[in-house]
């Protein structure tokens, strides 16, 4: 399954999950998008820069030294809650460049969303 | 012979005396733990029982501690570090029992904190020099009540959320204006929260500054490390107050669901 079906999939599943876009974290470009209506290009482009924000916390930080686990160091996942809006990034743990970013109504489901989309990301990564 | 005999003595006795003197050295590392059956009344007696000068020190399993300066079974004075991580001292009246002085207002009101919820005490025991300590006391007069009416006045309503997120994390602090109101948990990990939460009170008194609309920061936001034995530092504002707590990452989704209650409240 490709990436753009996947996202469609999981959109399905969760349909609080108005927007999705596969990002490459290093080019800072969006790669694919899949959403309930058709948006601006300032927003998706604006989504991507979030995710580069909050997923690229500075190394060596007092950050990165809390959540380590010692050899895997890093922001894997990022959820921002706003009152109308809840933002979901996570940056892959096999291609770490690659991620999924999300935008949620308020009333997503995060306990069963947050393993939804790791487990697509990862899917999407494993050698075939 | 003899002076022989007699430098070694003396020598003995000169190192016994120096052994003796020190005043800080722990004798005891790993303290018993007290009974829960009535910790209060556990707490009296363990003081009533101290005939030498010692400092007993009371860890909770929140790991904030007391420490009670007892001699000839009579209650000193009392130690203890506050919310915002300074130390406070309060000097017991010589004619106080130690039932008196433990249920004595301010100290009453800090046992009734540390006391609220615990369910295990350590107990440690050190030498004190009974000299140095009344000199201190002397310099430094009861202050616990300031303590007090700081935190009735200024508690920040993530200060008193906070209460509801302990079980489920390792370590939190609450910052505002400065200064911590709240600092809790495994000591190793919450230096390096204290230094996240000075930064994220910059940057938000730095916003404060410039006030910048189109940037707004997120109420709540959740940061979590590599799925498999990562953490999770979870950051939430309101009203100029920063509330960051560390768990472990399977924690995550329960601090979230804390949050959207508290939200919804």
């Amino acid at each position: 399954m490709d990436v753009a079906k996947r996202m469609q999939s999981l959109r399905d599943q969760f349909p609080e999950c108005t927007l999705m876009a596969f990002a490459d974290l290093e080019a800072g470009m969006v790669l694919s998008v899949s959403a309930d209506t058709s948006r601006m290009q300032e927003e998706i482009s604006s989504l991507c820069s979030t995710a580069k924000a909050v997923l690229d916390h500075q190394a060596n930080g007092p950050m990165e030294a809390l959540i380590s686990n010692g050899s895997d160091a890093g922001v894997f996942e990022a959820v921002l809650i706003e009152p109308e809006e809840v933002g979901v990034f996570l940056r892959s743990t096999i291609k770490q460049s690659d991620a999924f970013c999300c935008v949620c109504t308020s009333r997503i489901s995060l306990q069963r969303f947050l393993p939804a989309v790791r487990a697509a990301l990862d899917a999407l990564e494993m050698p075939k | 012979m003899k002076s022989g005999s007699e430098t070694s003595n003396v020598s003995m006795l000169l190192s016994r005396l120096q052994a003796l003197s020190r005043p800080q050295s722990a004798i005891v590392s790993n303290g018993p733990i007290l009974g829960m059956d009535d910790p209060r009344e556990n707490l009296i007696a363990k003081i009533a029982e101290t005939q030498l000068p010692r400092r007993l020190i009371f860890i909770n399993d929140r790991s904030e501690a007391i420490s009670c300066f007892a001699n000839g079974g009579r209650l000193l004075g009392v130690e203890y570090t506050a919310c915002s991580g300074e130390n406070r001292s309060y000097k017991a009246a010589r004619t106080e029992t130690p039932h008196q002085a433990v249920r004595a207002e301010p100290v009453a009101e800090a046992l009734e904190r540390f006391l609220d919820s615990t369910a295990r005490i350590t107990v440690r025991s050190q030498r004190f020099d009974l000299s140095t300590f009344q000199n201190h006391e002397e310099r430094n007069p009861p202050a616990l009540p300031d303590i007090g009416m700081r935190e009735a006045t200024q508690a920040s309503p993530l200060a008193a959320f906070s209460d509801q997120f302990r079980t489920q994390v390792e370590a939190l602090v609450v910052w505002k204006s400065g200064e911590f109101q709240v600092l809790w948990g495994d000591p190793s990990l919450l230096n390096s929260l204290k230094s996240l939460a000075a930064e994220e009170g910059a940057s938000h008194d730095e916003q404060d500054c410039i006030g910048s609309e189109d940037t707004p920061k997120p109420a709540c936001a959740i940061y979590s490390g590599h799925p498999a034995g990562g953490r999770s530092v979870f950051c939430a504002t309101q009203s100029g107050a920063i509330l960051l707590a560390l768990c472990k990452y399977e924690k995550t989704t329960e601090l979230i669901a804390l949050w959207k209650s508290y939200l919804a409240e």
